[in-house]
């Protein structure tokens, strides 16, 4: 049970897959909760373009969520939205009572979201682990794989960064290493694939 | 066909929740490659070709309708089925998908199972069609192949046997093509090219140029003439045509001995005729009509004397229907000024130097029509030179055949060539004229036959064309008769006699002529050559 969200319909859409539902729940409420804010900024300044993808986006993702009365909300505040110019604003009342209406179903449904979040563990006191001898065979056959990956823009590349963790850990700080993952986990492929170029030029490197 | 789990999906949302979602729900199935926006989707396509697109519409930049639009441009994505995935449910977001160019439309909030079923669907098709694609294309290889191998390939021999050079290409623009050319031995003094196109392309266009092909060599042999070659292949090829295929063709006749060359028209493009010092012109004035459209269609001939060192270009519109990047054409023009570089030239030369200014002219823009060239040139034969040639024109009088027999005696004579040999050569053209006189033109003074004698190859030839109802003494019967039977009738004893005094003795009809020629070979050199024994 988790109020604003219909849990059956979410995770018979996500075929029963419980892990992937509470990563996307938890993700949606990091990412949309500055949502209201953000939308109210680009209507005052007369963005619609950019205002109706962001409304269109939540809308989407709500419904694939299973977040029924928010998609409802979203799909009625697109509806205003869409066809909006400088030319032509959103009628203003309307606007205003879709925009409350919208508004408050998302900082419920963020709320609610954010209560799956696991209470923060007290950090682990343990000395760090120095990286391991560098095998530059394996290394030099693990980045080739990477860089076919992050070249093809290829989901396996989080794959095969954890397969081959310990090893990349010759090559990049730690703090290093947590980018990379980063960004690999957000598909900024390209971004991911000049670090690792970075790397390999700059590093212990094959 | 390729397996599904090797099959790359690409997927383009801007929205990285909804690539978790798909990424979560696929990832396992198959390999996948992810775009945050159109552009860096068209750029990963190029590079990395995927089997299958899942596209958002509602981006930033590029949207997916553009996107789409632009993938069903690039070469590498032109097939690739596209499924939009998007939140815009309204009919025509939807249509205007499809016309963009996808092959499918889901909306969003989707059902994952329901992702993987078309995501499936659409590979499994997409891998059938590749499957299908390879195979149609190893098959058009080998069709080609075929094809090929229908054309003459040993033209060196034609060339030493008629004292004549050929060049001949055949480039088809697809893997098959309907262009064809061949050569034909069809008799000592007839030597039949012929060159046509076959309208369309592809397997159709091929199988009816292999019809036509076969058909046209068949009857190079047994027709003497190419304007009735042309008739009876259009008769063959309009019947059974369902699919109203036709054939554009051109059909000549060289006789290397004298430089006669007949040449028939069959809607084809008109050959271009090179004599040395003396700028390109048109081989023939007509045009003709297609085969292959009606039965009973009559062609016309042309006839031109070629002399040594004159030569004429056979081609197909692929020449002057070329085109380069600024859409101009090659055309007829271009084609008289060019063939003009070729006089001089090898005719093997010839064709491949006319090639390759019609590609140079396109400018690598694609080839639109095959192209297939085909040239003649005749050689310098020092015999044909040498020889002394003699024409009379004799009305139909038994005076007449008695007064070109004195003139072939003293043609011979003044040649030194000896009695023993000029009198069976004189014989066989008192018989023959005899014949002409007394058969074809039944004695009618008023009517006329021509007889040529000349000089070449070590031997003495002699030619009678009359106008008269055709008849071919070669055919004749040759059997014995008992002496005091009338010997007076056509193909009789007259008939045995010419075979037995002459060497060769061939006839044809041509023009509406009935055309001998008997020749008498004079013996090893020096032996009873002209000017020789005295």
């Amino acid at each position: 049970m988790l109020d604003g969200f219909d849990l059956a319909a979410g995770l018979r859409r996500l075929q029963g897959n419980e892990a992937l539902y509470r990563k996307l729940l938890l993700s949606f409420a990091d990412r949309y909760a500055p949502a209201p804010r953000d939308l109210r900024r680009l209507l005052d300044g007369g963005e619609y373009l950019a205002a109706h993808h962001l409304v269109h986006d939540i809308k989407g993702l709500a419904g694939n969520l299973a977040a029924l009365r928010l998609q409802a909300a979203t799909a009625e505040l697109e509806r205003l939205v869409k066809p909006a110019s400088a030319e032509n604003p959103p009628p203003p009342e309307p606007l205003a009572r879709a925009l409350a209406a919208f508004e408050e179903l998302l900082h419920h449904a963020v709320a609610s979201a954010a209560t799956l979040r696991p209470a923060a563990a007290p950090a682990p006191q343990e000395a760090p682990t120095p990286p391991p001898a560098a095998d530059p065979a394996r290394l030099r056959s693990a980045v080739a794989a990477m860089t076919k990956y992050l070249s093809d823009f290829d989901s396996a590349a989080a794959d095969c960064l954890e397969a081959n963790r310990e090893l990349l850990r010759t090559l990049f700080a730690p703090k290093e290493l947590e980018l990379l993952e980063k960004r690999i986990e957000s598909y900024d492929f390209a971004e991911a694939l000049a670090q690792l170029a970075q790397a390999r030029k700059g590093g212990p490197g094959p | 066909m390729k397996n599904l789990s090797d099959c790359r999906v690409l997927i383009v949302d801007d929205a990285r929740a909804n690539l978790d979602v798909l990424v979560e729900g696929l990832k396992s199935d198959h390999r996948l490659s992810l775009a945050l926006n159109g552009e860096a989707a068209l750029q990963l396509a190029a590079r990395t070709p995927p089997d299958l697109v899942l596209l958002d519409i509602m981006m930033p930049g590029l949207d997916g309708y553009e996107v789409c639009r632009r993938m069903r441009q690039m070469p590498e994505t032109a097939d690739v089925p596209i499924m939009f995935l998007s939140s815009l449910e309204d009919v025509q977001d939807k249509t205007r998908g499809f016309e963009a160019g996808a092959n499918d439309y889901l909306t969003k909030p989707f059902e994952m199972l329901e992702v993987k079923a078309r995501v499936r669907s659409l590979l499994k098709a997409k891998a059938y069609s590749d499957a299908v694609k390879e195979q149609m294309a190893s098959e058009l290889r080998v069709a080609r192949e075929i094809q090929m191998g229908m054309l003459p390939h040993d033209l060196a021999a034609l060339e030493r046997a008629y004292g004549v050079e050929l060049g001949a290409l055949l480039e088809p623009a697809r893997e098959v093509g309907g262009d064809l050319y061949g050569a034909c031995a069809a008799a000592p003094d007839r030597l039949v090219l012929f060159l046509g196109d076959v309208s369309g392309k592809g397997i159709p266009a091929s199988m009816f140029m292999v019809r036509a092909i076969s058909l046209a060599r068949l009857l190079a042999r047994q027709v003497v003439e190419p304007e009735r070659i042309l008739a009876q292949l259009n008769d063959e090829l309009a019947v059974d045509n369902p699919s109203g295929m036709f054939v554009t063709f051109l059909c000549a006749v060289l006789d290397p001995g004298t430089g006669r060359l007949v040449v028939a028209n069959a809607g084809h493009c008109r050959p271009v005729l090179l004599r040395e010092g003396v700028p390109p012109s048109w081989a023939v004035r007509n045009l003709g009509t297609a085969l292959g459209f009606e039965p009973g269609l009559a062609f016309e001939r042309t006839e031109l004397t070629l002399r040594p060192g004159d030569a004429i270009v056979l081609y197909t519109d692929g020449v002057t229907e070329a085109f380069n990047a600024a859409d101009e054409c090659y055309g007829n023009e271009r084609l008289l000024a060019d063939a003009g570089a070729l006089a001089g030239h090898s005719a093997a030369d010839s064709a491949a130097s006319l090639h390759r200014q019609v590609l140079a002219f396109a400018r690598g823009a694609p080839q639109s029509d095959d192209i297939a060239i085909m040239t003649l040139r005749l050689g310098d034969r020092p015999e044909r030179e040498a020889g002394p040639r003699m024409t009379l024109e004799l009305r139909a009088t038994p005076e007449e055949v008695m007064r070109g027999v004195d003139v072939l005696r003293a043609f011979c004579l003044d040649l030194g060539i000896p009695e023993p040999v000029v009198h069976p050569l004189t014989l066989a053209l008192e018989e023959c004229g005899s014949n002409i006189v007394n058969h074809a033109l039944q004695r009618d003074a008023g009517r006329a036959f021509r007889a040529t004698f000349w000089h070449a190859d070590g031997a003495l030839h002699v030619e009678l064309r009359d106008p008269g109802a055709e008849f071919d003494p070669t055919r004749a019967p040759s059997v014995a008769r008992a002496p005091g039977e009338r010997d007076d009738e056509v193909g009789g004893w007259g008939l045995q006699l010419v075979r037995r005094s002459v060497d060769r003795l061939w006839y044809r009809r041509e023009g509406g002529e009935n055309v001998l020629r008997f020749t008498k070979q004079l013996g090893a050199p020096g032996e009873a050559s002209p000017g020789g024994a005295a």
